[in-house]
C-alpha cells in the first residue's frame, strides 16, 4: 500500500528523524572505507569484517565480564586496526605496487578468512548486543529516539570530525595527505611512505572497530553480514566523494532520509532502489561524488 | 596339477566373494547438502546434524553401513546445485536430503530430477516447488501449514479486526504473507498496511508508523531472524502500539531467546515441532530422538534438526526397503504413512506432506508455550501482550 491517506505530520516528522540518525550510522560505518579509498586507493574489501570483529569484540566483553559496549569500544577499536596492520604488514605490503586488482582480490580473501574465523569462535548463531541503557528510548513530545541510536550518531559525527583535524592539523594526518596526493614526491621529501600506508590502512581498520559495538547495538552481528556493509559503505564513499570525510555525514543523511522517505510515501520495496539511483544519479550529475576532492 | 590348483584358487575367490556378500550388506550411499557457510549457515548447520543422528541411528537399528557424503552450499542456490550435481553425478549418491531455503532448495531439487535421484528435504516451504510434479521430489513441511496457524491463532484466539503485514521479499516469506492475507480478509479481517522489505533493511521505523497510524492490533512480520531483531528493536523505540507481535520462522528459538533477553517475552511464531508437542502415538519416539541428539551434541534439537533427521531417517528407511533402486525408493516414500512426533506423515503424488500442521506458540518466560491449535496447545495465550509496552 502507499498509504497516503494515513501520513500523519508526526510520522513524517518520526520518519524523517530516522532517516537523519540511520545516516549517521552509514556515516560511521562507512569511514574507514573511505578513509582508505581516499588516501590509498584500496577498496578494502575485508572492511566490513573488521566492523563486525569491532562488534564481535564488545560482545564477548559484555557476555563474558559484563564490561559496558560503550567502554568496550577502545579495545574493539584496537583489535580491528591490528587486524588491519596485520593484513596489510603480512599480505598487502608485497602487492602495494602491483595491480589494483591484486589488493582488491587479496582484500576480499581476508574478509573471506575473517568471516570464516568469527563462525568458528562465534557459530553462525545471530548475536544482538542488549546492553541496559544504549536499549533505552526518549520521547519528546511524541516523537520517539533511541539512546544507541544517538549515541552512533554523535560517535559518527565525533569520528568524522576528528579524522578530519587529524588529517589537516597534525603532522602525521599531513604526511598522510601528501602521501595519498603524490607518493614520489612524498618520498623525496623524506616521508617514510611504507610507514604512512601501513598508518593508513591500521587507522581504517581502528574506524571500522569503533562502529562495530554500535552495529551490535543497533542491529546485530553475523559471521556473514560483513560484505554487505563494505558494498554500502563503498556506495557511501562514492556516493559522498572520494576524499571527502565530512561528505560521509551529508552523503549519509541524503540516502537516510530519502530511502526512510520512500517506504513512508511510496513503498519499503523501492527504499534499496531508491539508494541506487541516488547512487547512479548523482555518479551521472557528480561524477566526482557530493563533495568530491582530494583529502 | 596346475590345472587342478586353478580350480581351487577359482573355487576360493568365488566363495569369498559369496560370503562376502552374505554377510557384509552393501552400504548406501546417501548424499546431503546444506548451507554451512553464508548467510544461512546457522540453520544449515543444525540440518545437519539432524541429518548425521538420523544415519547414525539407522545404522544401528539396521546394521547397514551408510555413507554419507556432505556438501556445503554456502548459502548460494548455484553452490545447491553444483552440490547435487556432484553428489548424484559424481559420488553416484542413491538419495539426497538437506537444503535449506525454498531458494536454494529450487534449483537443487530439479537438479536431483535431472540425475533421476530421489531428493527430500525439509527447509523448503515454497509452494511452487512442488508445482512442476517432480518424481523425485519429497518434503516434510510446507507453507499452508504455517498460514493456517498463523490466521487461524489471529481469527479465534486474538479476534482482531485490523493486522498489519510487514514481510522479507523473499520467495517463501512472500507466499505465506499473501495467502496469510488472503486468509485474514476471507474472515473479514482488514490488512491495511501489507508492505514487503528487502533483505538487509535496517531501519524498520517508517513501516512500523504505517502500522501505528493505521491502528493495526497485531503486527504479523514473515521474515527470518534478523528481521525480528530489526523490528523488534525499533518497536521498541516507537513504542509500537499493538496488542501481538507474531513471526513466522526461525523466531523463539533458544538461540532467540538467548539474544534478544527479555525483548523476546510474548512474542508469537510458528513451529513444526517443540519438546512436547508429538502426538501420543509418538511420544516415545519423540523422547528417544531427544535423548540420542543430546547425548552426541550435548543440546536440545531445533526443530530443524528434528525434521533433518525425520527426513534422513525415512529417506534411509525407503533405499532400504526398496533395495536401492530410484524408483522403488520412490514407491516406498509414497507408500509411507506413519506418525511421527510432527504428526502423522505421508506424501501426495507431488511429494509434499498430505497432513502437515504447524503449532504457534507464544514465548513466555523464555519458554515456548503452544497456543494453538487448541488440541496441541501446551498452556494458554497472554493476550494482548509484547515485548514492549505496548497497548
Amino acid at each position: 500500500m502507499g498509504g497516503g491517506s494515513l501520513i500523519s505530520g508526526a510520522t513524517i516528522i518520526q520518519s524523517t528523524l530516522s532517516g537523519i540518525l540511520e545516516g549517521g550510522n552509514y556515516a560511521l560505518y562507512a569511514l574507514g572505507l573511505a578513509f582508505v579509498f581516499g588516501i590509498m586507493r584500496i577498496i578494502n574489501l575485508a572492511h566490513g569484517e573488521y566492523l563486525v570483529l569491532g562488534g564481535y569484540v564488545a560482545y564477548w566483553l559484555l557476555v563474558k565480564f559484563g564490561i559496558d559496549p560503550l567502554l568496550s569500544m577502545p579495545l574493539a577499536a584496537l583489535l580491528s586496526g591490528g587486524a588491519a596492520w596485520g593484513t596489510y604488514r603480512i599480505f598487502l605490503r608485497r602487492i602495494r605496487t602491483t595491480s589494483e586488482l591484486n589488493t582488491l582480490i587479496l582484500t576480499f580473501g581476508v574478509g573471506i578468512f575473517l568471516a570464516n574465523l568469527f563462525l568458528h569462535f562465534w557459530s553462525a548463531d545471530l548475536r544482538s548486543i542488549e546492553a541496559g541503557w544504549i536499549q533505552g528510548t526518549l520521547t519528546i513530545r511524541g516523537i520517539h529516539i533511541g539512546v544507541g541510536e544517538i549515541m552512533a550518531f554523535v560517535v559518527s559525527l565525533a569520528g568524522v570530525l576528528g579524522l578530519h583535524a587529524f588529517l589537516r592539523r597534525t603532522r602525521t594526518g599531513k604526511a598522510i595527505r601528501v602521501t595519498a596526493v603524490d607518493r614520489d614526491a612524498a618520498s623525496l621529501a623524506g616521508i617514510d611512505v611504507e610507514r604512512i600506508d601501513l598508518l593508513a590502512f591500521s587507522i581504517g581498520g581502528v574506524l571500522a572497530g569503533i562502529g562495530g559495538p554500535l552495529l551490535g547495538i543497533l542491529s546485530y552481528l553475523s559471521p556473514g553480514i560483513g560484505i554487505g556493509m563494505t558494498v554500502k559503505a563503498f556506495i557511501l564513499a562514492v556516493l559522498a566523494g572520494v576524499g571527502s570525510i565530512p561528505g560521509l555525514i551529508v552523503g549519509g543523511v541524503i540516502l537516510g532520509v530519502g530511502e526512510a522517505m520512500t517506504v513512508t510515501f511510496v513503498n519499503s520495496s523501492f527504499r534499496e532502489l531508491f539508494g541506487f539511483l541516488l547512487f547512479l544519479g548523482i555518479l551521472l550529475v557528480r561524477p566526482s561524488g557530493l563533495f568530491g576532492r582530494r583529502i | 596339477m596346475w590345472k587342478g590348483i586353478g580350480c581351487v584358487v577359482s573355487a576360493v575367490v568365488v566363495a569369498g566373494f559369496l560370503f562376502g556378500t552374505a554377510v557384509a550388506a552393501p552400504a548406501i550411499r546417501l548424499g546431503a547438502h546444506a548451507p554451512q557457510t553464508g548467510s544461512l549457515a546457522k540453520h544449515g548447520i543444525e540440518v545437519i546434524k539432524g541429518v548425521r543422528l538420523g544415519v547414525e541411528v539407522f545404522e544401528k537399528k539396521h546394521n547397514v553401513k551408510v555413507d554419507l557424503r556432505v556438501y556445503d552450499d554456502e548459502s548460494n542456490p548455484q553452490k545447491a546445485v553444483a552440490a547435487v550435481e556432484k553428489l548424484a553425478g559424481v559420488e553416484k549418491v542413491q538419495a539426497v536430503v538437506g537444503g535449506y531455503g525454498s531458494n536454494l532448495v529450487g534449483p537443487a531439487s530439479e537438479a536431483a530430477e535431472r540425475y533421476d535421484t530421489p531428493y527430500m528435504t525439509a527447509g523448503a516451504v515454497d509452494t511452487k516447488l512442488s508445482a512442476k510434479k517432480f518424481r523425485n521430489f519429497f518434503r516434510l513441511n510446507y507453507m499452508p501449514g504455517y498460514a493456517a496457524a498463523q490466521s487461524g491463532t489471529i481469527r479465534d484466539v486474538f479476534k482482531a479486526k485490523r493486522v498489519g503485514i510487514l514481510y522479507n521479499s523473499l520467495s517463501a516469506t512472500t507466499e505465506i504473507a499473501e495467502v496469510v492475507k488472503r486468509q485474514l480478509e476471507s474472515a473479514g479481517i482488514a490488512v491495511p498496511v501489507f508492505e514487503k522489505f528487502e533483505k538487509g533493511s535496517t531501519n524498520y521505523k517508517p513501516m512500523l508508523l504505517k502500522v501505528r497510524d493505521a491502528g493495526c492490533e497485531v503486527l504479523l512480520v514473515e521474515g527470518y531472524f534478523p528481521d525480528y531483531v530489526g523490528t523488534i528493536k525499533d518497536a521498541k523505540i516507537l513504542n509500537l502500539p499493538v496488542k501481538a507481535y507474531m513471526g513466522a520462522w526461525g523466531i523463539g528459538t533458544p538461540e532467540f531467546i538467548q539474544q534478544m533477553g527479555p525483548m523476546s517475552e510474548m512474542i508469537y511464531g510458528t513451529s513444526i515441532w517443540e519438546m512436547g508437542t508429538a502426538p501420543k502415538a509418538a511420544k516415545a519416539e519423540e523422547a528417544a530422538i531427544v535423548a540420542a541428539y543430546k547425548a552426541k551434541y550435548n543440546e536440545e534439537p531445533s526443530y530443524i534438526a528434528m525434521l533433518n533427521y525425520l527426513s534422513a531417517k525415512y529417506m534411509l528407511e525407503a533405499i532400504h526397503k526398496g533395495g536401492g533402486p530410484a524408483e522403488k525408493t520412490r514407491r516406498s516414500l509414497r507408500a509411507l504413512d506413519v506418525v511421527s512426533p510432527l504428526g502423522r506423515v505421508a506424501f501426495d503424488d507431488k511429494g509434499d506432506p498430505r497432513f502437515f500442521s504447524a503449532v504457534l506458540f507464544q514465548t513466555q518466560k523464555g519458554a515456548q508455550v503452544v497456543v494453538y491449535p487448541a488440541d496441541r496447545a501446551t498452556g494458554s495465550v497472554k493476550y494482548p501482550g509484547v515485548p514492549w509496552v505496548g497497548k
